[in-house]
């Protein structure tokens, strides 16, 4: 892990997590609006992140790996994939207007680690240390401590993490943390021609959203929204969406959450682990009050 | 004292072939080699899925892992041992459930279970398995189907729908730690709370007080047998 970020919080570990310095918090900003679907932030992100020389499965491409190479569409590949951590869905929207007729709208949505501020995959994980969060909020997997159990894949409200076949490891966007570390912006933003991706302070980058989402209602778009969901706490990725009412349409979960059922499964294993303590000093009880079964001797009675 | 090494040969020579039998004036065959077998063989099993298991149960025991090469061993052996479990209670519930079907008297039992564990009364009518045993012979082999069945799902989650994993989890957690707790008195039961238990797991044999003590349906019946 970079060794200037500092860990704010740290998976499967009871104690305190280590960070102890306040970071501003950073974030990719993604005007879905301004997107031109020119996939130079996947090549990007494949290029830094060299991702491009993996083999997973026998040598074959991501696409490959899902059994698709044609779908009917110009998006790279249907999914992500243990080595394709950023994709650009090409979304395609009907629109029904008042006056009867139609408009296609292409919305283009970045498809990556979204780095919620209360992430579900950091609950999940049982392994300690295998997920962490950055002060500056970029979680992060470690897949020196991860064992492969894929709770995180459960756990996650946006379907990221994948699981290498090969070495049994979850990985997914690092928000490019190694560069970050070393004071540069992540790879995507870099790359990307139109301004559409922009990367700083959460506080900087809101106020530019919602400049942006003014200026969207006044040509129309009503609906306009930034999508920072409050549910997750908020995310390290936020976006500009037209249809902000709608975020499905951009494959965005409408409401997203960490899900209830792995908040109660964690809930169940601490209730669970009282239990057997319970059970433990029941017999401790048991034992005490009523000492053991002797058996009488019988036979001398025959 | 002749006498004493010829019943010692018997004991010998009797406790591996068959069960229920007197093989001296003092001890009866409980459970026979294959049975007892049949137990350890679960019991190892069941401990290394349980120790392999408290790896992912909770962090504070994450510790554990080192016994088996680090957490993403514990987390590659968990499955496979687990299923060593499985096969086990499979073969015990196939070999077993003859003994362990209801009789009358059991609801008799059930009913005093308190008294029972309050060591106030012993019913004349046990047999061979109490219905506490049998009882806890019955949800040992449900709780393997439970076990194997979200067991399966969470070894590749990826390869099952969301709510079959969420299912999955919680019906693992549940089972999972209503077992421990049968695990933990089932030992106590037989090691601690009633003396002379644990020796018919051990070298099959119990005494005849002990029998006629816990058991009184099954020792009139041995001992009928005997005539």
């Amino acid at each position: 892990m970079p060794s200037n970020m500092e860990i704010r919080k740290i998976s499967a570990t009871p104690s305190p997590a280590t960070g102890v310095r306040e970071a501003p918090q950073v974030v990719k900003l993604i005007d879905t609006t301004t997107c031109i679907g020119c996939k130079a932030c996947e090549v990007a992100c494949q290029e830094w992140n060299d991702l491009l020389g993996i083999d997973e499965l026998n040598g074959q491409s991501p696409a490959h790996q899902l059994g698709h190479v044609q779908f009917g569409s110009y998006q790279t590949q249907p999914d992500l994939t243990a080595n394709f951590w950023n994709l650009i869905r090409f979304n395609e929207h009907v629109e029904n207007n008042t006056d009867g007729s139609e408009t296609l709208h292409w919305l283009m949505a970045k498809d990556q680690c979204m780095h919620c501020a209360e992430p579900g995959c950091l609950e999940a994980c049982p392994a300690p240390g295998a997920i962490v969060q950055y002060t500056n909020g970029v979680v992060d997997f470690q897949q020196e401590n991860c064992i492969g159990c894929e709770y995180c894949v459960t756990g996650c409200p946006f379907d990221i993490p994948r699981l290498n076949q090969r070495t049994k490891k979850v990985y997914k966007c690092t928000l490019c943390s190694d560069r970050l570390s070393y004071g540069l912006e992540p790879a995507c933003i870099k790359a990307c021609p139109t301004g559409c991706l922009q990367f700083g302070t959460k506080e900087q980058l809101v106020q530019i959203a919602n400049h942006r989402v003014e200026q969207l209602r006044a040509d129309g778009f009503e609906k306009s929204a930034v999508y920072d969901p409050p549910g997750v706490g908020g995310t390290g990725v936020i976006y500009v969406l037209k249809f902000g009412d709608q975020p499905e349409l951009y494959g965005l979960p409408n409401n997203p959450r960490v899900p209830w059922t792995v908040t109660i499964w964690k809930k169940i294993k601490q209730l669970g682990s009282l239990a057997i303590v319970g059970a433990l000093f029941g017999t401790l009880i048991h034992y005490l009050r009523f000492g053991r079964n002797e058996v009488p001797r019988l036979d001398k009675e025959e | 004292m002749s006498q004493e090494m010829h019943s010692q040969a018997q004991i010998a020579a009797v406790a591996r072939t068959r069960e229920d039998v007197m093989i001296n004036d003092h001890l009866i065959v409980r459970h026979k080699a294959a049975v007892r077998l049949t137990h350890w063989m679960v019991a190892i099993f069941f401990f290394l899925s349980l120790l392999t298991g408290l790896v992912l149960f909770t962090p504070y025991l994450y510790g554990l892992s080192g016994i088996f090469g680090g957490g993403a061993m514990a987390r590659f052996l968990h499955p496979w041992v687990s299923l060593g479990f499985v096969i086990g209670v499979l073969f015990m519930f196939l070999s077993w459930r003859g003994r362990m079907r209801k009789e009358p008297g059991d609801e008799e039992w059930k009913k005093n279970i308190g008294a029972y564990m309050r060591y106030e009364v012993e019913l004349a009518e046990v047999g061979k398995y109490n219905a506490g045993q049998k009882t806890f012979f019955r949800s040992v082999v449900l709780g393997a189907v439970a076990l194997l069945l979200s067991g399966i799902v969470m070894w590749v989650p990826s390869s099952f729908p969301y709510f079959m994993r969420t299912i999955a989890y919680w019906l693992h957690e549940i089972t999972f730690i209503a077992f421990v707790v049968g695990v933990i008195y089932h030992i106590y039961m037989s090691t601690t709370a009633m003396p002379g238990t644990l020796r018919a797991m051990t070298r099959g044999t119990v005494t005849k007080d002990w029998a006629k003590w816990h058991h009184p349906r099954w020792y009139r019946e041995v001992t009928e047998d005997k005539k």
